[in-house]
């Protein structure tokens, strides 16, 4: 049994960090669309090659709002009919969803668009998904 | 001087320090609200700790700890969170019926961890923890802010914007956990921050080349306080 500071040093040969680090871009369009009661489902992402086993994914829906969005898993924005951006579920006419998912060999992004307004019918914008990847082994 | 993304590990620059992994499965019931804890696992380290992994259901394809699956047309997902000498899983299951989960988390250690009894006798070592040709994630910054989170007005939600600014000139990747001191739990994944607080928050977080913008919006009536601990990773190449 040997105790260990953790403070106290940069680095133990007995600790794995997260190894085979490498960055991906991917680029993909979501066209305009009507979108009525039924949500209209994307799946347009090429795979992106991932032989590693964990991810880091960030987003930007350019042409629709600026942000790059930092997320894990499952990115839920909320626009309204004017396309801007609203934190707050009630006043938005539309939802963009976008969620990640892993094959053995690739990392794949999902569009998703749900209509919340009270219309029959909500018309939603052109936009590109901009993708960062951080892909890494996990140690496991 | 030098770049960290020039080369795969180097002394001088931190990198995590992964002190445990834990494996399991579980059944999930069917439409359990708030998500139950499924399995607990006693850790080495009695202290809050970060932690990153991955789960499958029904022996599917394997999602990041926190990612939101479809099965049967239904939402699935599995969160963790740490508590001082335990692991949480969770998993919110909207199916009509029950799934099998199977997981595998690496726990990290944290800034104020100290104190680790290393067990050379139970360290499986067959394993290679370290190796010089595989590129390792760096650490640029790290931190802890204690952040606290107005109430909503009425109905209306209230925005609390965290800046971290980080000046390393392109977009980062980055890690994330809130605490309350006693569970700690991812930020970056939706309904993470509910586990601590109970609460019916979104969030939307995001970065660019100077900055991460942590926001916490609070649907609620209730003032939250809480401490925001993040890493910042160089970029791989």
């Amino acid at each position: 049994m040997t105790q260990i500071d953790l403070s106290k040093l940069i680095f133990h040969s007995s600790f794995s960090g997260f190894g085979n680090y490498t960055n991906a871009t991917i680029s993909f369009s979501v066209a305009s669309r009507v979108v009525g009661s039924s949500p209209a489902v994307l799946v347009t992402s090429t795979p992106i090659s991932n032989a590693n086993s964990v991810s880091q994914t960030e987003v930007r829906l350019t042409n629709l709002d600026a942000v790059l969005y930092i997320f894990k898993g499952h990115l839920q924005n909320f626009y309204t009919s004017g396309n801007v951006w609203t934190n707050n579920v009630s006043l938005a006419d539309y939802e963009i969803d976008i969620d990640t998912s892993y094959t053995t060999t690739s990392l794949v992004l999902t569009v998703s668009i749900y209509k919340l307004s009270a219309s029959p019918t909500v018309s939603t914008p052109a936009f590109v998904v901009d993708c960062n990847a951080s892909l890494y082994l996990a140690p496991f | 001087m030098i770049d960290p993304r020039n080369f795969y590990f180097n002394s001088n620059y931190l990198i995590d320090k992964v002190l445990e992994i834990f494996t399991g499965s579980f059944t999930s019931a069917s439409r359990i609200s708030p998500a139950p804890v499924n399995d607990t696992k006693n850790t080495s380290i009695n202290d809050l700790l970060y932690y990153v992994g991955t789960y499958t259901v029904d022996g599917g394809e394997p999602q990041d700890i926190g990612s939101e699956v479809l099965v049967n047309g239904f939402v699935f997902q599995v969160l963790a969170s740490t508590q001082a000498g335990t692991l949480q899983i969770y998993s919110n299951n909207a199916d009509t019926i029950s799934h099998e989960v199977t997981y595998k988390i690496a726990l990290i250690s944290k800034p104020s961890n100290t104190l680790f009894t290393l067990n050379e006798s139970t360290q499986p070592i067959n394993d290679l923890y370290f190796s010089s040709s595989l590129n390792y994630q760096k650490i640029a910054l790290e931190d802890v802010e204690s952040v606290s989170v107005a109430p909503a007005v009425g109905a209306t939600p209230t925005d609390t914007l965290v800046t971290i600014p980080h000046d390393l000139g392109y977009i980062p990747c980055v890690r994330a956990f809130v605490d309350d001191t006693t569970t700690l739990t991812d930020v970056l994944v939706r309904n993470g921050v509910a586990l601590v607080f109970n609460i019916d928050t979104e969030m939307t977080n995001s970065v660019d080349e100077s900055n991460v913008y942590f926001r916490f919006t609070n649907l609620d009536t209730n003032t939250y306080s809480f401490n925001l601990n993040y890493r910042i990773y160089y970029d791989a190449n």
